[in-house]
């Protein structure tokens, strides 16, 4: 789901969701080396060409998305050139393709070993709000980010030189106990949480609100359909991914009535 | 016009600092903004206008009735 959404709002063909998503998923998990990591390879080379296809589509025909507003925008007067134009869009899609569908693996899972916590999820939107900023805090979807000091400084101690690369763990800070009472354990409704789930500073999640209406959305539509739903042999991500996710979640239930909506995609 | 954030809603997406950075300031720790001097100048006033607009929080609350002492 958060794949298509991304995909919606950028104006993307949905019948090359498959094609962009793939990639994204193969590559958070898959060993280097394995088949499924050069598949990943294999498929990340076939996307700016596909991109390309949109771009081009929207240069001569604007419409109400985000492709057509980033080939008109300027930047310091000028246009993005197609590079940056596939870059910021390849920036976009791994932002929205993985992270929201990693967070409610987990959440899925934790409400399996949980299940006292459903009922007060679909029942109070305040508890349901605090309980997304605690489920980005604990899980931290995206674990760890990589960035290079613009210059020399010290940092508890220890001399980062500039243009050396660091790895950001936000999935320790999340659990800092001189901010977070108690920070392994999960509080649905802690309040305040000042997590840096979502990054920090100029580069922090565009889609940040976005990802806890698909999330909150998700959430409540699958349990209130399949309130009995059971999880057994979820499998995580392997040890080396940056995302905290499960790879496949088999899980069991009774179909409650369906629900159709006004705009339903085929 | 005075303007301020409040810091309960501010989430950090530092859009407010893009568009005025010298009001907006943001916090070394963690990237929050911030308004050090509360008072805005009447020539600045559509910038912090264009701020608060743009904030995904809605957090940047102005009084627009209190002019400059």
């Amino acid at each position: 789901l958060p794949a298509s959404v991304t995909i919606d709002f950028l104006g993307l063909d949905h019948n090359d969701l498959r094609l962009f998503a793939d990639p994204f998923h193969k590559a958070t998990w898959a060993p280097a080396g394995s088949s499924e990591w050069q598949e990943a390879v294999d498929g990340f080379a076939k996307i700016p060409q596909v991109l390309m296809r949109t771009i081009e589509a929207r240069r001569h025909e604007p419409r109400d998305d985000y492709v057509s507003q980033l080939v008109s925008m300027r930047i310091d007067g000028r246009l993005l050139s197609d590079d940056e134009l596939i870059k910021v869009l390849v920036q976009l899609l791994a932002g929205g393709i993985d992270s929201t569908a990693a967070l409610l693996s987990c959440v899925f899972v934790y409400l399996d070993e949980h299940p006292e916590a459903r009922q007060p999820l679909i029942d109070d939107a305040q508890l349901l709000q605090r309980a997304t900023e605690e489920f980005v805090r604990y899980f931290t979807p995206i674990q760890a980010i990589a960035r290079s000091a613009t210059e020399d400084v010290e940092v508890a101690g220890e001399r980062i030189a500039r243009r050396e690369p660091v790895l950001l763990s936000m999935a320790s800070m999340n659990r800092d106990q001189a901010v977070f009472d108690c920070p392994d354990e999960v509080r649905l409704d802690r309040c305040p949480n000042r997590h840096v789930g979502f990054g920090l500073g100029i580069h922090r999640c565009l889609g940040s609100n976005l990802a806890r209406a698909m999330f909150q959305t998700t959430l409540v539509q699958v349990l209130r359909r399949v309130s009995d739903v059971r999880v057994s042999g979820a499998v995580p991500y392997g040890v080396r991914s940056t995302i905290n996710g499960w790879n496949t979640i088999p899980a069991s239930f009774t179909p409650g009535p369906r629900v159709t909506t006004s705009s339903r995609r085929a | 016009m005075r303007v301020r954030v409040d810091c309960s809603i501010c989430q950090g997406h530092t859009l407010c600092n893009m568009s005025a950075p010298d009001i907006f300031k943001l916090g070394a720790d963690d990237g929050h903004a911030f308004v050090e001097d509360e008072h805005v100048a009447p020539e600045r006033e559509s910038e912090v206008l264009t701020a608060a607009a743009g904030c995904p929080e809605l957090a940047i609350v102005i009084d627009a009735d209190e002019d400059m002492p």
